[in-house]
């Protein structure tokens, strides 16, 4: 009979449903070696942002560089040592020239006055 | 920022997939999980051979982590994809093996070296699995991804890079040859005064 020869569509879902329900279980190392993968190649998440440079090294850049700075530096030690000591060197040099500059200087003698900048009234 | 694992359950492949496209190593791990069993399952029945079908996995599961970054949503389902890629690299590895073309190959013998054995499934299960190895190829991918894998008609024209039509038929012709395989064994699988 026919239905001795093959088995019936119920039969046969019946084993496909079977096989569903028992799916293989993959091993410990298997998924491992999966989960290793992904690690190995996960995308790196976002931009990362630049490494930042020390501050110093921000500042360094900021005004030229090393041969800036050096400038910098002998420009400030220069100023420095006008403000200190150049006075009475400045007295000494010109009396040593001229009895009549026998005078100091006061920083009013080297700034205009502010009247001076005042328009006339007349 | 890595998305919890225990609120992972609900969230489908495709966002899975891109999150760990963004750097979350925890929805791979969701991921691998869920898809695993089920591309493994597939590649031992195609493959009738376990360690294979491992390698199989890995390889599959390896390019998908390589393909999240560019993944474009919406254009196919992960697990489509997934089955597609299996199914090359199987075919690729059994023509490798056979070192002939697949339509000249012989099927395998019934008592060929067989998953079976190592799959710790039932007797009946194991029944299945013999016959569905002596189906060709074509048949045995169509069947299996329709009836064990539960793919739509549809789906399995994109696995298999064929039409729906093709499939139908491959499908109808691989359940009556299983049908009729499966005959001899009724008593074995319990049918006999079912």
């Amino acid at each position: 009979m026919a239905e001795n020869k093959i088995l019936d569509d119920a039969a046969l879902d019946a084993l496909f449903s079977e096989a569903r329900d028992a799916p293989l279980i993959p091993s410990d190392d298997l998924m491992a070696r999966i989960m290793g993968d992904a690690a190995a190649h996960l995308p790196q998440s976002g931009f990362e942002a630049p490494r930042s440079a020390p501050r110093w090294r921000l500042m360094l850049a900021a005004i030229g560089g090393w041969g800036a700075a050096t400038g910098l530096a002998t420009a400030t030690m220069a100023g420095l040592a006008f403000g200190l000591f150049l006075p009475d060197t400045l007295s000494d040099l010109t009396t040593s020239y001229s009895s009549a500059a026998a005078v100091s200087y006061d920083l009013s003698d080297l700034t205009p006055s502010f009247y001076d900048l005042l328009p006339d009234e007349s | 920022m890595n998305m919890p694992f225990d609120a992972l359950n609900d969230v489908s492949d495709e966002a899975l997939l891109i999150a760990y496209g963004n750097g979350d190593n925890e929805a791979a791990r969701a991921l691998t999980l869920r898809l695993t069993p089920r591309t493994l399952g597939y590649a031992a029945r195609l493959l009738r051979d376990r360690a294979e079908a491992e390698d199989v996995t890995q390889e599959a599961m390896l390019r998908l982590w390589k393909i999240a970054p560019d993944w474009r949503s919406g254009e196919a389902q992960v697990s489509t994809w997934l089955y597609r890629v299996v199914t090359n690299l199987c075919t690729d590895r059994l023509r490798k093996k056979r070192g002939i073309g697949l339509d000249e190959a012989p099927e395998p013998e019934d008592d060929a070296p067989s998953v079976q054995a190592q799959m710790e499934q039932s007797e009946r299960v194991q029944a299945l699995d013999l016959a569905l190895a002596q189906l060709p190829e074509r048949q045995r991918q169509a069947v299996v991804l329709r009836h064990i894998e539960g793919l739509s008609n549809p789906e399995i024209a994109r696995v298999m890079d064929i039409g729906v039509e093709a499939v139908e038929s491959l499908t109808a012709r691989g359940k009556r040859a299983l049908a009729g395989l499966l005959a001899g064994r009724r008593e074995e699988l319990g049918y006999e005064h079912g």
